[in-house]
């Protein structure tokens, strides 16, 4: 359990330095101050004690924290206590929060993506050992057999497996495309957005997304069924 | 003037644009030419639009259950957490589960106390000492022990099954004579014997033929 959040109680220079150099600079040219109203509002209820406010924070957004981490670890547990650390820090620094800067979500995930790198660089050792990990650096991807018709059992079959190559794929990705893919094709975030969170230019994060796009596609084309040539 | 053709790496370069229509008309118009006139990077194009098709069909996935209250219970001190979140403690208090292992503990500690011959309402701390308890507990063990044995000696069915098992182990009528020194295969033809006794006469009672030294 952590002390409340005071908004006194730190000053705002020293509580996220980090953030107010990176992300809050990057972020400031992109976010209209009128639309994060809400979120000033609801941390500013945090910070005046107001536990249903933190309450809606963590509800709010733990569904998609919890997703962004397992699709970055592909580990549920892993995904588990990330996300609860994020939340944590997320709660530490809630006076460190500026609306004019940024979305309290954009933030949020700001704060998640740096422990996902960290929990990268920690995890190295353990993926070098990983069957799945070593599987994936031979290039080893399975055909998959093309369900039959009208069997939706064989498809439904045949869609998960086709969900755990797609994972295994991203897993084998660099973490750098593999987070710039999973922001921008599932969090669904824009480039302004994800360029505020990885704090790099926008041309940078198109270039990323798009050679992360090509490197999921060489990897899921032996599962897919999929050769260079064939369209 | 010829228009230049683009190369399979700026073609790479501008897939996602390609895809998304983002590109100037202009480069859209030599993106498309290309595709004409490259088998690999159409092979590419194609690809990438069937990976990120199965990418946009991943799943959101539930977070697990406890996921919320465990950062609730990890930040908020205990009195200011919602009811919603605080709920959750009461909560797990009167499931099935708890309240069947509360019974069951009840149970087994009326169990002991009663075979401790612990009186609740006149209880002294003399009868809850260690020895006391053991005495108590030895001597009702002892107890139930042997009227266990004797109910169970006392069994006619018991008796007879023994000794037509040993009629039938015994060909000859006549049992033969025990070996000296051997005390357990003289016990076992006394038995015998007695249970051919007992059969004859019913007047004897079986538990006065096993009680026979």
């Amino acid at each position: 359990m952590l002390p409340p959040p005071t908004p006194s109680s730190r000053p705002r220079q020293r509580l996220a330095p980090r953030l107010r150099a990176g992300v809050h600079a990057a972020a400031l040219a992109v976010a209209p101050p009128e639309v994060n109203v809400h979120d000033r509002q609801l941390v500013d209820r945090c910070l005046a004690g107001d536990a249903s406010a933190w309450d809606e924070v963590v509800r709010l957004h733990s569904r998609r924290i919890y997703n962004l981490c397992y699709r970055f670890t592909g580990r549920p547990q892993d995904a588990e206590d990330l996300a609860q650390e994020a939340f944590i820090r997320l709660y530490r620094n809630l006076a460190a929060y500026r609306a004019e800067v940024g979305s309290l979500a954009t933030w949020l995930t700001t704060l998640t993506r740096n422990l996902l790198i960290d929990h990268y660089r920690r995890s190295k050792p353990d993926r070098l050992t990983d069957p799945l990990e070593t599987a994936g650096a031979e290039g080893e991807a399975v055909p998959l057999p093309l369900p039959a018709p009208g069997r939706p059992a064989d498809q439904a079959v045949w869609g998960r497996e086709v969900r755990e190559q797609v994972q295994r794929a991203l897993l084998r990705m660099s973490p750098e495309l593999r987070e710039a893919v999973i922001l921008r094709d599932l969090q669904d975030l824009d480039y302004k957005e994800i360029a505020a969170v990885l704090r790099l230019p926008e041309g940078t994060v198109k270039s990323r997304i798009n050679r992360g796009r090509i490197e999921l596609a060489r990897l899921l084309r032996p599962a897919l069924g999929l050769t260079e040539s064939n369209a | 003037m010829s228009t230049p053709m683009w190369s399979c790496a700026q073609f790479e370069a501008a897939l996602s644009d390609y895809r998304e229509g983002t590109l100037a008309a202009a480069d859209q118009a030599l993106a498309r030419q290309h595709l004409v006139s490259c088998p690999a990077c159409t092979g590419l194009a194609a690809s990438m639009a069937s990976a990120m098709e199965q990418l946009a069909a991943l799943p959101q996935l539930e977070p697990p259950k406890g996921l919320v209250s465990a950062i609730l219970a990890q930040t908020l001190p205990a009195h200011r957490r919602p009811a919603r979140a605080a709920a959750g403690f009461w909560g797990a208090l009167v499931t099935p589960r708890f309240a069947l292992g509360l019974a069951m503990s009840v149970f087994v500690v009326a169990l002991l106390l009663n075979a401790a011959q612990v009186n609740l309402r006149q209880v002294s701390l003399s009868q809850l000492s260690p020895a006391s308890l053991t005495d108590v507990l030895s001597r009702r063990i002892d107890r139930a022990w042997a009227r266990g044995v004797s109910f169970y000696r006392d069994l006619r069915v018991v008796y007879e099954i023994e000794a037509a098992v040993h009629q039938m182990s015994q060909p000859s009528s006549a049992p033969p004579a025990p070996a000296p020194g051997r005390d357990h295969t003289q016990r076992q033809h006394a038995r015998a014997a007695g249970a051919q006794l007992a059969l004859e006469s019913p007047a004897v009672g079986p538990s006065q033929l096993w009680r026979t030294p």
